[in-house]
């Protein structure tokens, strides 16, 4: 099965970045492509818990996250040293996503067909 | 021989990574590569748009994929879902909003799933030669 | 009785309204709401009619199901997904592309997102 990464690296709303991305990473699993899908540097902060983007007019990139399993995309993670640079809490991010050391992500790369960066 | 396959995600005007892109394909040929297909994406699909004016004295980027297209029969796809929210819309989605289709002939509209379904039937087949190029 | 009506904003780009009980209700040209909070069940009423669906008890199961799934994680499931949670929640009796297809002829992803006020699922999806 072909192994697709993909890294979010923007903050959500400020450009379609985030959103791109989950689009992405759903139509490849839709056909059968195994989706790594990875939070990094400041897309970690799409998956703090606490986010409103009703001021907005957007749809919470947050929930939308959470869909991800449904769609048969179960490996999420977001890059712990990146969480600890940016200032955030464990407690502070959704849970469908796990952390990881920057040293998983580079296996992570090595392992893929192909890598997304968004 | 490698086969690649491009993904473009930044507008002609606003970014060279379009021209970059371009390039590498040309050079990846040169140099007896294939290029399996361009796919764009994000703010890439505006490189399909024919209603965007050429600065003045400039070659616009979308005559040099053109030219590219023809002389190498390689395909350029450009993903619906992001074009239609760009404005940039196939004859398919300009009849549904009684407006005018601006994608050039040589772009074909498409699904995401089609780029995927790509890499998932050839790296399959032929791992290790088939390689993704982000722009 | 319903009306579908419908302003100009310059040739290419329409505004596009339901009209029921008095309330104006913008959709998009297709006629899915823009507004998901807009909702109420009587307006899931006036749509399905314009959809050709008398919605029953078999229908409402769906509709509200779909809804809490937007609520949930904002993004309209597609027919997969939905069959898929469908069952985990009601069985495979109710859970099944057969059941919804019946129930929703046009494309259960479709009609029953558009009945339940929600955005179409994505085309690629």
């Amino acid at each position: 099965m072909t192994k697709l990464l993909i890294i979010s690296t923007q903050p959500p709303y400020v450009s379609s970045a985030s959103q791109d991305a989950l689009e992405a990473a759903l139509a490849a699993s839709n056909v059968g492509v195994e989706v790594t899908f990875v939070f990094s540097q400041q897309g970690l902060y799409q998956l703090l818990e606490s986010q409103n983007s009703t001021y907005l007019q957007k749809r919470s990139i947050a929930k939308q996250i959470k869909a991800l399993p449904l769609y048969d995309i179960e490996a999420i993670y977001y890059v712990k040293e990146d969480m600890t640079e940016l200032m955030l809490s464990s407690h502070a991010l959704t849970s469908t996503a796990k952390p990881i050391d920057t040293d998983v992500l580079q296996q992570l790369c090595a392992a893929s067909n192909a890598i997304l960066r968004f | 021989m490698k086969k690649f396959l491009i993904f473009v995600t930044r507008s002609p005007f606003d970014s060279l990574n379009g021209q970059t892109a371009l390039s590498f394909c040309k050079a990846a040929i040169a140099l007896g590569h294939e290029i399996e297909q361009v796919f764009f994406y994000q703010q890439g699909v505006q490189h399909a748009n024919v209603d965007i004016q050429p600065t003045s004295g400039e070659k616009t980027m979308l005559s040099q994929w053109v030219a590219f297209s023809e002389q190498t029969k390689t395909s350029l796809n450009v993903c619906v879902t992001a074009s239609i929210k760009r404005g940039v819309l196939s004859v398919e989605d300009a009849t549904d909003i009684q407006s005018h289709s601006n994608v050039h002939d040589a772009f074909n509209p498409v699904g995401m799933a089609d780029y995927f379904s790509v890499l998932n039937t050839r790296a399959s087949s032929d791992v290790g030669s088939l390689v993704c190029m982000q722009f | 009785m319903p009306t579908l009506y419908t302003k100009s904003l310059n040739k290419n780009s329409m505004q596009y309204f339901l009209e029921y009980a008095g309330k104006k209700i913008e959709t998009d040209s297709k006629g899915y709401l823009i507004d998901y909070l807009e909702w109420d069940k009587q307006l899931a009423l006036v749509i399905a009619q314009q959809e050709a669906i008398e919605l029953t008890s078999a229908h409402w199961d769906v509709v509200l199901f779909v809804r809490a799934f937007y609520e949930e994680y904002e993004t309209s499931p597609a027919i997969r997904v939905l069959v898929k949670s469908l069952a985990n929640k009601f069985g495979p009796e109710i859970g099944n592309s057969r059941h919804v297809q019946r129930l929703f002829p046009k494309g259960p992803a479709k009609q029953a997102t558009k009945i339940a006020g929600l955005p179409k699922p994505a085309k690629c999806l």
